[in-house]
């Protein structure tokens, strides 16, 4: 099995949780977003990855973007969940819980 | 613009680009915003390096931690749309399929008669020309030098026209005797308006001898007009109102097995030329039908104005049309010099088109 393959396409799956999931406290921008991911979470990520799941995310209608002045460069985009990303949010979490879950029983019953 | 400055501006141009393509596989209407987000990115990435991190290797690091290009079109639409070179949705394939039928169908529809392209198309099948109905191109190729015009009748039926070259000035005695017993039998002209390439077949023969002299097969453009509504015989135009000998209308039937002739007033009867015309039209049918035994045949009229709008434009001089079972016939027309020389063989065309319709039956 490549391992190294599995773990890219694991994280390519995630993604999308993980920023729905940065945003659910608040508005952000993608650049602070990649350095949480990348830092907080210890999250191997891509940077450029982080811009077509956003831009997808906002053509479902999850996320919404705004521009908003920079002291320090040029105006910096950000983003915010919608009232359907956040229904969307609650759902992919449960769903994620679930899992974590049975991998979790899985694990234990195996005695591990 | 330092010299590292430059070398960013290009690296950063160049993934930009390599990027740009990847999402034009999948043609999001988003594409343009994630450029510019990568941009601001990399922008904001390279203001943060201190001018002593910016080497060449910390660039490089900037654009590799960015990921591949390929990522963004995979991550933007993961249904694997991106994919250019995967196998098309079957959806697409039954457009396409159809779009190709339609593509094809109008080519096979049209090109065949494109004033240009179409008889060389034809040519291939052997239908760029019409002919009498009873002319054939086996048949043709069976025609014999010394063969009589009767026989050439029994085979190919009768031409579209009959001519005769005219000789050159110079020509000397031999030459004009040539010139004057030969009388092409032109067979074909160009299958519909506009085409003037058609295959030409034409037999020679001897006016003073009856017999084929040879015969003449020419492919090619032809200054002939195309007289392809000249060729509407036999045409079907069901039950036919025409004039009587008495003045009343009669109406010939389809379903009436009776050959009738149908002479064509090429002006109003009330007119006194033509009322001389139409006498020796008449004493034409009547000659017409004791040489072909036929008895039983009636003849009857057929104003001009009438003969346009049942029949269109048609060959200027056929006067006199045969009528069956709801079709028209006419063999060609004749005008010229050759009226004298050749009317016999006008006349026999006619005898033998009647023969040949009777023996259908």
């Amino acid at each position: 099995m490549d391992l190294n393959n599995w773990q890219t396409q694991l994280r390519k799956g995630l993604l999308d949780i993980f920023i729905l999931n940065l945003l659910r406290n608040g508005q952000c921008h993608g650049y602070e977003m990649v350095q949480k991911l990348k830092k907080d979470n210890g999250m191997i990520i891509r940077e450029g990855n982080i811009y077509p799941i956003l831009a997808r995310l906002q053509t479902d209608g999850l996320v919404t973007s705004y521009s908003q002045a920079s002291k320090d460069g040029p105006p910096r985009k950000y983003f915010e969940l919608t009232d359907s990303g956040r229904k969307a949010l609650s759902e992919m979490n449960n769903h994620w819980d679930k899992i974590n879950e049975s991998i979790q029983n899985i694990r234990k019953g195996a005695g591990e | 613009m330092t010299q590292i400055n430059k070398q960013w501006e290009s690296m950063k141009k160049d993934y930009i680009n390599k990027v740009e393509k990847a999402l034009s596989s999948v043609k999001h209407p988003r594409s343009e915003e994630i450029l510019e987000d990568v941009r601001a990115h990399l922008d904001r990435r390279y203001s943060e390096l201190d001018s002593e991190h910016q080497t060449q290797e910390n660039l490089q690091t900037i654009i590799t931690e960015m990921g591949p290009a390929s990522d963004y079109a995979e991550l933007l639409e993961p249904n694997e749309k991106h994919l250019k070179s995967g196998p098309l949705p079957k959806y697409l394939l039954a457009v396409l399929a159809v779009i190709l039928i339609v593509i094809g169908l109008s080519f096979m529809l049209r090109l065949p008669r494109h004033p240009k392209y179409g008889p060389y198309l034809r040519a291939i099948f052997k239908c760029n020309f019409t002919a009498n109905p009873f002319f054939s191109v086996d048949n043709f190729n069976k025609i014999q030098v010394g063969m009589t015009t009767e026989e050439v009748l029994d085979m190919i039926g009768y031409p579209q026209m009959r001519n005769q070259l005219v000789p050159p000035k110079d020509a000397t005695q031999e030459k004009l005797d040539q010139y004057n017993d030969e009388v092409y039998w032109d067979y074909t002209r160009p299958a519909f308006d506009g085409a003037k390439y058609y295959n030409d077949y034409s037999v020679i023969t001897s006016l003073s001898t009856g017999t084929v002299l040879r015969t003449r097969k020419l492919t090619g453009y032809s200054d002939l007009k195309p007289r392809a509504e000249d060729t509407l015989f036999p045409k079907k135009v069901g039950n036919l109102e025409v004039q009587g000998f008495d003045g009343q209308k009669h109406i010939l039937k389809e379903s009436d097995d009776k050959i009738s002739i149908i002479l064509v007033n090429r002006q109003h009867s009330t007119d006194d030329t033509w009322i001389n015309r139409r006498k020796y039209q008449k004493e034409q049918a009547e000659k017409l039908l004791a040489e072909s035994e036929m008895n039983d045949v009636d003849i009857f009229f057929l104003d001009w104005n009438d003969r346009e709008r049942i029949l269109g434009r048609i060959a200027m001089d056929s006067d006199i049309l045969i009528y069956k079972k709801g079709i028209l016939y006419s063999t060609p027309v004749i005008f010229g010099s050759l009226v004298e020389k050749i009317e016999q063989s006008y006349h026999n065309d006619r005898i033998w088109l009647i023969k040949r319709l009777t023996e259908n039956d």
